[in-house]
């Protein structure tokens, strides 16, 4: 049985971020497609890593500032129009929404690499530089109709 | 009833003490804890009947306080709360001492059903 690609991690993250927005955030269902590996720019938002024995990988939950808000607020119970979270808070909410989805997601490709491991989630604000030989994957659109990006970067193991 | 909540995130434990409520839970005495080694200090300082703990955290993980829990003898009910649910960590839940693993995204539903047996 071989490694799940940056392809297939990439399927696993859409289906578990659809999953979870139609269940917990109450959102409607996404429209996400596969972009190659063009690294979105210019927005913030949450990554959590894996390692197993084939390679290391982080994965990243990205909207504009006013959506990753959206998105804590929905997991949180609050209004869209609620008093903003605090920069803190918001790192907090929105890691914790790609910690569920990670999980969910290891969940599924552990029958693929029982070797998975998951990290501590994270939050970023500015860019991420990737090495040139990591594996990438991209999907950009919607959720609940809030602009997202997921990202995938693999780093296979030699 | 004292229940302690163990999770690194803020939200996700403001998020189990509401989904106690929607399931019906009333007048519990809740109180938090970030990691495992937090966790232990307020088991030491207010023996609480149940504890609901995260699996990943820093400075100490669920697995680590369970088995630091059993190793000084303690008896306390004890579950996990968590993301990941794949047989191998049902299975050293299990072998830990754990007596359920629920996982997130959970609702009231599973609340009500799965810590009924210990809250009524």
């Amino acid at each position: 049985m071989s490694a799940p690609n940056a392809g297939e991690w990439l399927d696993a993250f859409v289906a578990a971020t659809d999953e979870l927005a139609t269940t917990t955030l109450g959102l409607e269902k996404s429209a996400l497609s596969r972009n190659g590996d063009r690294m979105p720019t210019g927005r913030p938002g949450a990554y959590i890593g894996f390692v197993s024995e084939a390679a290391s990988l982080q994965i990243g939950l990205l909207s504009t500032p006013e959506g990753c808000q959206s998105i804590a607020k929905a997991l949180l119970g609050m209004a869209p129009t609620d008093e903003h979270l605090s920069d803190a808070d918001l790192a907090d909410a929105l890691g914790e929404v790609v910690n569920i989805v990670a999980g969910s997601m290891k969940t599924h490709l552990a029958e693929k690499d029982p070797s998975i491991q998951l990290g501590l989630p994270f939050f970023v604000h500015g860019h991420i530089q990737t090495k040139s030989d990591m594996e990438r994957a991209v999907a950009d659109g919607t959720v609940g109709g809030l602009p997202i990006s997921l990202i995938v970067l693999r780093q296979p193991h030699q | 009833m004292k229940v302690l909540i163990v999770d690194d995130s803020k939200a996700m434990r403001m998020i189990v003490m509401r989904t106690l409520r929607q399931a019906g839970f009333a007048g519990l005495d809740l109180e938090e804890a970030a990691n495992g080694n937090e966790a232990l200090a307020k088991i030491q300082a207010s023996a609480p009947d149940l504890i609901l703990s995260d699996w990943n955290m820093p400075e100490k993980s669920g697995l680590e306080l369970l088995e630091a829990l059993k190793a000084a003898g303690s008896t306390v009910k004890f579950g996990f709360v968590t993301s990941e649910s794949t047989p191998a960590m049902k299975q050293k839940a299990t072998d830990a001492g754990a007596l359920f693993l629920i996982t997130k995204p959970f609702t009231p539903d599973t609340f009500k059903e799965t810590l009924g047996p210990y809250l009524s």
